[in-house]
């Protein structure tokens, strides 16, 4: 009796990879898919601040709903606390067009996976990468890089490209076939849809330009901002906080944030112990979080600002509640109305 | 998504019978379930619950019974799912005010 051949795939639950996983299956392959949980998951924002559309149908984690349906187990791993010393903030390789460091991302990973891959015995790893289809990550030379900084040099399996890649081990030792395998390559999801099709699959989740917040331009500042007022000491907490609200730097030391909806309101709620907060109860108005000990100008400030974007804001006059520790009071403030003066504090 | 699934869950409506057919308890025995571990996950965001869960079903016996209390929403498909694809079995779900309590038994 032949052995068990057993995989690790890295699993996000977008087509790509559920298609790799699937080709896997159909060679008889054992599949443990790996999501690797970042802190930094634009999908995870989306579930946190909820499904505007239909608030009674929560947001899905796709990685766990690709594999319910290709009955495939599903490992999280917890990296928030190595991630952002060891990639996010020491790239290799550099950024993209924001603070991503995609290339560092997929070499961390991997070399995450190739331990579970040694401690547990499982044979090889696949990825759904496609040749091509990324301008920074998945074209030919960053492959090769990944590969061989993340250590699994030729154990690593792109099912998706494979024919179009240098064969693998997998494939050497008939563990897997290279003629069942792809040649996909490009930006173009035809090929992909099509696979999905023949395999029955319909459900997955529509590419929406990538499922981290990195990349983003208004998160990659608010991040700089932040490491470049606190350093590098910095929680995930820290990191959630930069997903929501607008955020308005005060002085070196304090920040605000304003919550701009009821959902980022209810996000900021989980918060505040720590933390200042302001709002104002005689208008619907945001909840503002202010970070650092504030000045009395500065809490002023807050108020103001929160007032500004309270349905008091042509008001004259808005009493604004504050709470810092234990204690708690209020004040008066005229809404801030110069939009110039406040776009200098927006970061 | 594969087909089967996605014709599965059309077929099937979410009634009394259908979920003790897939061996989900109504909220009258889960009331009386006495779980053999609890896990906190209240103010936390996805996919925190399911890590803290996954983590601890790792060091339980196959019949234990995990209780899960969490806030985010998302654990109503989140953890359905992750038994799925683990082998676990959900058994349900109670909502209170504040907060859900998830039931799995350890597969």
């Amino acid at each position: 009796m032949s052995k068990q051949i057993r995989a690790l795939g890295l699993l996000s639950g977008g087509l790509d990879s559920t298609l790799a996983a699937r080709v896997m299956q159909e060679q008889g392959v054992e599949v443990l898919g790996l999501h690797f949980s970042t802190g930094f998951c634009l999908a995870d924002r989306h579930r946190v601040l909820g499904n505007r559309s239909n608030p009674d149908k929560p947001y899905r984690n796709e990685a766990l709903r690709a594999g319910a349906d290709l009955r495939v187990p599903i490992e999280i791993i917890d990296v928030k606390d190595e991630y952002l010393p060891k990639v996010v903030l020491n790239p290799q390789y550099g950024y993209g067009s924001g603070m991503n460091p995609c290339i560092d991302c997929r070499i961390f990973m991997l070399q995450k996976t190739k331990e579970i891959l040694e401690d547990r015995g499982y044979d090889f790893v696949f990825t759904g990468e496609v040749l091509g289809q990324r301008p920074m990550s998945q074209r030919r030379p960053p492959l090769n890089d990944v590969a061989r900084d993340s250590g699994l040099g030729r154990l690593l399996l792109r099912p998706l490209s494979a024919r179009l890649l240098p064969e693998s081990i997998p494939e050497e030792r008939g563990w897997v076939q290279r003629d069942q395998m792809y040649d996909i390559s490009g930006r173009s999801r035809k090929r992909q849809m099509e696979l999905a099709e023949k395999f029955g699959i319909t459900d997955y989740p529509q590419p929406a330009g990538g499922c981290c917040f990195l990349p983003d331009k208004n998160y990659a500042r608010k991040l700089k901002d932040f490491l470049a007022h606190n350093g590098t000491d910095v929680s995930p907490d820290d990191m959630m906080l930069l997903k929501v609200g607008r955020h308005f730097r005060l002085s070196g030391s304090v920040k605000v944030v304003v919550g701009r909806d009821e959902g980022e309101n209810a996000y900021l709620e989980r918060f505040v112990e720590g933390r200042a907060q302001v709002w104002v109860d005689e208008f619907p108005s945001p909840l503002t979080l202010l970070e650092g000990s504030p000045s009395a100008g500065e809490l002023e400030t807050a108020c103001r600002i929160t007032a500004r974007y309270s349905d008091g804001r042509d008001e004259d006059a808005v009493p604004v509640r504050w709470r810092i520790d234990d204690d708690e009071g209020q004040l008066t403030v005229r809404p801030w109305q110069d939009d110039a003066d406040l776009e200098e504090m927006r970061i | 998504m594969t087909g089967r699934l996605a014709a599965a869950r059309r077929r099937r409506g979410d009634s009394d019978s259908s979920r003790r057919a897939r061996g989900q308890l109504d909220e009258g025995a889960l009331r009386t379930l006495a779980a053999d571990v609890e896990v906190d996950a209240l103010r936390t965001f996805c996919p925190e619950p399911v890590i803290r869960t996954q983590k601890r079903a790792a060091t339980m016996a196959r019949g234990e019974v995990l209780m899960l209390l969490a806030d985010d929403v998302g654990v109503e498909i989140d953890i359905p799912a992750w038994c799925m694809s683990t082998g676990n079995q959900y058994l349900g779900i109670i909502k209170e005010d504040t907060a859900y309590r998830v039931f799995i038994r350890r597969g």
